[in-house]
């Protein structure tokens, strides 16, 4: 192939990768046909019309649907943290992915969960934000909180994520370490370390079953811009620029360079935002 | 089948490989699709070998981790001040090993730099054995003109490690001019300008009725392409820090994505007159706080970013054709190599310099390792490539120490092998009864400057006053370029020699060692590929099972085939899921055949039910 027609190809893959993070399916796949036109032994641009094909069929079916800011994973966390603040709270049910409906990961049985939060009412929290929800707070040292009920709730979570990935639900798994571990880097003195920490390991296989075959190859399924607003920082975008739709999820953790356990948990928070979309293994 | 020879290109920066297939020198793509892979090797924190794009895309945010650039190590000894350079300006911890040698850590490892290129050939073979579908075990591998014995010797050492008999070691612009004459008639003097990756290397070249000769040859270990995308990268920050007040440079990750794009960036600029650089959400300053890099960049301030990084390898050219007497007049052709040869000024320069327009028939990445192949086929069937001769020079120049530490050469550089110099010495002191001959190879005047290759003594001379004693000193090259060196006692025929062998710093146990631990990394490594594709395998199956299971309960709901019996196999669906979570392979071994059992009795049951209900 010359050397035009070679970045020409690239060139369409990466207008390809635009489209499909911004939602123009059918502009995406246009791209890719093009790119495998100018190259029929292409194995990336073969990949993508083959996923590109699928998800046009899913979106039809009524299967699929677009990512959006309702699945980020801080929207339960600051009304999980102000539902501690209530005195007279009992209960905090998380939703878990598998609630919603046609959620890809596939988990089967994805129940409520009840977290407690030490009082006595019941409280349900949505991942919508809507409900009359408390304010979202950054950091728990802003709400008068109580340090037991936090402490409770960690030993929850860490109990929570055990039991689903003992069952073989690794979506609650991996949201309950997500839960846990957030409250630990947001938890007032003397915080809740002496729980969480012991749990990392189980955390990480935690993460590593939601994320599924580490031999998959995720493609970037929202613009990296818009990662902020999905409650994610600098690392997910950085993973976000390895994937290339060849690229394994094993490899983008082995050749981040950030340490392991960081990599698979922003890979599990991407995937739970459902900013990125996942082809399969080569 | 027949016996396949490989040509390995094997690059600082990046490496190639091909074969000759028919009489066409094909080059093989890697995985991704690419024709060359970078030469880089990382140590994952798992422990995990990588290398290839893989670890060059890490290499900034795992960077005491990844080994690059070791080409400019191999061979080296340690005192080198070429190694000393290198420590100073690489990120990866470098120790002195135990034979005056260089050794690379990585995590808690100790790699000799042969065994870190042997990964990088390894990657060659296995791209090329997919291609071919057949074991490779033969190859030939480039080399620099200027590399010594020693650094040879290492690169076949590197080979042996990979698995891989180095059937022949050449000269990068040999094997270049080799791909460029292949299949047309070529005769007189080329230059081939070389910038790649990481080095710049000019070589002359005669050729004549097929016969290839370097004539002379120079560069810079230090000059490449990546001092192009460090031109850009700082640009690119300096502008984003004077808007920002952040210095990207100072995070891995933004570093990290910063060179990926300015290289990318600077190889489109080749084709086209500006490029965009959008990096979104390269950093953040603070919680939700998002910085977005978006910045146009034209051709001509590239061009004008770089302008001094080109000058050099112009005045590189120039000091080498002065070397060797050479117009460029005398020129038949000018052969452009290396990647970053495709960069319009660097062209231009060329051009002007040499007073005609370069050659833009041959790729320039991939040019080195179809030489290596071609040669590689005329190795092993002299009618692949026929009328080819090669000729190798001398890369340094040999002698020995001198009254005063001074160098006395012998064999100039560039001098064609095989050769023989002789030149008699005599007596320094009165009433000298012995002498000791100190062979160098290298080009500083000062003996000690130079690469020490070894030393003896020819004793019993006649006492006499100073001057009075003849010592004839003799060295000679092979045509396998093994280089001797005798000293006789003109009045008493006496004689004393030595034959200098190279040596790449590790001794022959080490080398057997690392290629059995390598080849036990191999086959742990493909063990692990199988269980993956078990695991995959059965994975899908018990997806399909499940799936089956809520209509298969409805069917046998009521019927003889109780409740227990699908207990049974919800517990070997469990067991099945279990082991492929945990990738097990007892496990996936166990499962496997009631797996496919539970299956089919499910597909049955299925069919039987659609059957009665039509």
């Amino acid at each position: 192939m010359a050397k035009d027609a070679s970045l020409e190809l690239k060139q369409l893959i990466q207008r390809g990768f635009d489209h499909h993070e911004h939602g123009r399916e059918h502009d995406a796949l246009s791209d890719w046909e093009t790119a495998l036109k100018l190259d029929k032994r292409n194995m990336q641009a073969k990949r993508l019309v083959e996923f590109a094909k699928k998800r046009a069929e899913e979106v039809e079916a009524g299967q699929h649907t677009p990512p959006s800011r309702r699945d980020t994973i801080e929207s339960p966390i600051p009304q999980f943290l102000a539902a501690l603040t209530e005195r007279h709270s009992d209960k905090v049910t998380v939703p878990y992915e598998g609630q919603k409906g046609g959620d890809p990961l596939g988990d089967r049985a994805a129940p409520d969960r009840e977290l407690y939060t030490g009082g006595k009412a019941k409280k349900s929290i949505s991942s919508s934000g809507d409900g009359g929800a408390p304010a979202p707070a950054d950091t728990l040292e802003d709400l008068p909180v109580h340090a037991d009920d936090v402490r409770a709730s960690a030993t929850e979570l860490v109990g929570e994520c055990r039991t689903a990935l003992g069952e073989n639900r690794p979506a609650p798994a991996a949201l309950a370490a997500e839960l846990a571990l957030q409250l630990a880097e947001r938890a007032p003195p003397p915080g809740v370390d002496d729980v969480v920490e012991p749990s990392r390991a189980l955390f990480e296989r935690a993460f590593r079953a939601f994320m599924g075959n580490p031999l998959a190859c995720p493609i970037r399924a929202v613009p990296t811009e818009t990662l902020a607003d999905h409650g994610l920082d600098q690392r997910a975008a950085f993973l976000m620029s390895r994937m290339d739709g060849m690229t394994s999820l094993a490899d983008i953790m082995d050749g981040s360079g950030l340490k392991r356990f960081d990599a698979v948990r922003v890979l599990a928070a991407l995937r739970r935002a459902k900013a990125i979309d996942i082809l399969p293994a080569i | 089948m027949a016996e396949r020879v490989i040509g390995i290109d094997l690059g600082t920066t990046n490496s190639c490989v091909a074969v000759l297939e028919g009489t066409a020198p094909t080059v093989v793509a890697n995985r991704g699709g690419y024709k060359t892979t970078p030469s880089v090797v990382a140590m994952s924190e798992s422990g995990k070998r990588l290398v290839g794009h893989i670890a060059k895309r890490q290499a900034v945010t795992n960077a005491e981790n990844t080994a690059w650039a070791v080409k400019r190590l191999i061979g080296r000894p340690w005192t080198s001040p070429a190694v000393q350079a290198v420590k100073a300006a690489v990120p990866y911890p470098l120790i002195e090993g135990p034979h005056g040698d260089v050794r690379i850590k990585l995590r808690d490892q100790h790699f000799s730099v042969p065994e870190i290129s042997a990964y990088v050939l390894q990657e060659m073979r296995a791209i090329a054995e997919e291609y071919l579908g057949q074991t490779v075990s033969k190859a030939v591998v480039t080399v620099p003109a200027y590399f010594n014995d020693g650094q040879r010797q290492a690169t076949k050492d590197a080979g042996r490690i990979a698995g891989l008999d180095v059937i022949r070691i050449i000269n990068e612009p040999t094997a270049a001019a080799l791909a460029y004459g292949f299949g047309r008639k070529v005769d007189g003097k080329i230059v081939v300008f070389d910038l790649g990756g990481g080095t710049f290397d000019v070589s002359i070249l005669d050729i004549t009725n097929g016969v290839f000769e370097v004539v002379a040859t120079a560069g810079d270990t230090f000059l490449g392409g990546e001092d192009y995308d460090k031109r850009l990268v700082d640009w690119l920050a300096q502008g984003f820090a004077k808007e920002h007040k952040v210095d990207l440079r100072a995070d891995t990750m933004a570093l990290q994505r910063l060179k990926d794009a300015a290289e990318k960036a600077k190889c489109d600029l080749s084709a086209v007159r500006e490029t965009e650089i959008n990096l979104p959400f390269i950093i953040s300053t603070g919680r939700n706080q998002a910085f977005h890099l978006h910045r146009v960049i034209t051709r001509s301030k590239l061009e004008e970013l770089t302008l001094d990084l080109t000058e050099r390898t112009i005045q590189i050219c120039r000091l080498t054709m002065e070397d060797a007497g050479i117009e460029p007049k005398d020129l038949a052709e000018v052969v452009l190599v290396g990647g970053m040869t495709r960069m319009c000024k660097v062209q231009e320069l060329v051009g002007e310099f040499f007073g005609r327009e370069p050659c833009k028939s041959v790729h320039p990445d991939e040019v080195v390792a179809m030489g290596a192949s071609i040669q590689g086929a005329a190795l092993v069937d002299a009618a692949a490539a026929p009328d080819m001769l090669l000729l190798d020079v001398t890369p340094h120049s040999l002698g020995i120490m001198v009254a005063g530490g001074h160098f006395h050469r012998l064999i100039d550089r560039n001098t064609t092998v095989p050769t023989a110099k002789s030149h008699i010495f005599t007596t320094v002191r009165d009433d000298q009864t012995s002498v000791k001959i100190v062979v160098f190879q290298g080009e500083s005047d000062r003996a000690e400057e130079n690469e020490l290759l070894g030393e003896f003594v020819l004793s019993g001379l006649r006492r006499a006053t100073k001057g009075e004693v003849e010592v004839e000193v003799t060295f000679e090259i092979s045509a396998d370029g093994i280089v001797s060196v005798s000293a006789q006692d003109m009045e008493t025929g006496a004689e004393q020699s030595i034959t200098v062998t190279a040596s790449s710093g590790l001794t022959e146990n080490e080398i057997a060692r690392m290629a059995s631990e390598n080849q036990d990394h191999m086959v742990a490594a493909r063990a692990e590929e199988e269980v993956e594709k078990e695991r995959q395998r059965i994975e899908k199956l018990v997806d399909e099972a499940e799936a089956l299971l809520p209509k298969v309960e409805e069917i046998l709901a009521g019927t003889p085939f109780g409740e227990d019996s699908l207990d049974n196999v919800r517990l070997i669906l469990d067991d099945a899921r279990m082991a492929v979570e945990r990738r097990d392979a007892g496990g996936l071994e166990q499962v496997a055949e009631p797996l496919m059992r539970t299956l089919n009795m499910f597909r049955g049951v299925v069919d039987s039910g659609r059957l009665r209900s039509s």
